[in-house]
């Protein structure tokens, strides 16, 4: 395992939660582009950028879920994405360590003030981290409808 | 399907936003997604998703967002039912987003394209061109009857 403050590497990846409206089996691709909609309102707006964790700094990939009521974790699903797409897009990777989960980073460029300005400019790259994150093998976890 | 789901002819405005030009209904067709084999798929399902999308409560995503406007839902009820009867491609999915808007969107190996609807009677287009450029075109529709 990697300490949360090491650099962020190439050959890493990140893992992000996605929610069970943003999961649609059946379909391609199956994780919506904008489940990598940065938050402009609510409690904790993406100032600083979209939220990911790295998988080098985790156990357990469902620790992404420790902060969501028990509960609620079923709704959620978990997908990951390599950092070197993250980069070939153009976008970086800056660590943000929040204490609650481990190997916090952001994507800096995807952030609430940013795209509120020009959405359209982040369609793109929406859409080839939904591609990327529908690979099958990229989908870690899927979420479970509500009995 | 509700009562909300039934014919929603009505003017629709088309507005290029990049160069705030009027334009047409029949210009809105030519971004139409153009049907193609969807076997097993039609709007009314689409619609059954936005009332699903309409029945969120606070805090739907587990992380403080407000449910889902009516009004919005009701707009992008009728926006679907638009689309419908001009006879679009059935949206291959549609989606609450995390700022309070309804994403309807289009998936080919040609292109993106996304309907967001921000506000009952107005949405914003976006199509990405997946040809090697990732060119994004944006215009928005509005709503006037």
């Amino acid at each position: 395992m990697k300490a949360e403050t090491e650099a962020v590497t190439d050959d890493e990846w990140l893992l992000r939660r996605i929610r069970i409206e943003q999961f649609r089996t059946g379909r391609l691709p199956i994780i919506s582009p904008n489940a990598f909609e940065p938050r402009i309102r609510g409690r904790e707006p993406d100032t600083d950028g979209i939220s990911f964790y790295r998988k080098a700094c985790l156990d357990d990939v469902t620790d992404v879920l420790s902060t969501i009521a028990a509960e609620r974790r079923h709704e959620f699903g978990i997908v990951q994405i390599p950092v070197s797409l993250v980069h070939a897009l153009s976008l970086s990777v800056e660590i943000r360590i929040d204490g609650r989960v481990q190997g916090h980073v952001v994507i800096p460029e995807l952030n609430s003030l940013a795209y509120a300005e020009n959405k359209s400019r982040f369609t793109s790259m929406k859409e080839r981290l939904a591609v990327a994150a529908s690979e099958e093998s990229n989908i870690l976890v899927s979420p479970t409808p509500s009995a | 399907m509700s009562s909300i789901a039934q014919s929603a002819r009505g003017a629709l405005a088309f507005t290029n936003a990049q160069h705030d030009n009027a334009r047409t209904s029949n210009d809105l067709m030519s971004y139409a997604p153009r049907p193609v084999d969807q076997p097993n798929r039609d709007w009314p399902d689409v619609i059954d998703q936005l009332l699903g999308i309409r029945n969120l409560q606070d805090d739907w995503d587990g992380e403080g967002t407000a449910a889902i406007d009516s009004n919005l839902t009701d707009g992008a009820c009728s926006l679907a039912c638009y689309f419908r009867d001009e006879r679009w491609a059935v949206a291959d999915r549609v989606c609450p987003g995390v700022n309070g808007t309804i994403f309807f969107e289009w998936h080919s190996p040609e292109m993106y394209f996304e309907v967001e609807v921000e506000e009952p009677n107005r949405a914003e287009c976006r199509r990405v061109y997946k040809d090697g450029t990732n060119r994004v075109e944006t215009f928005e529709i509005s709503r006037n009857g």
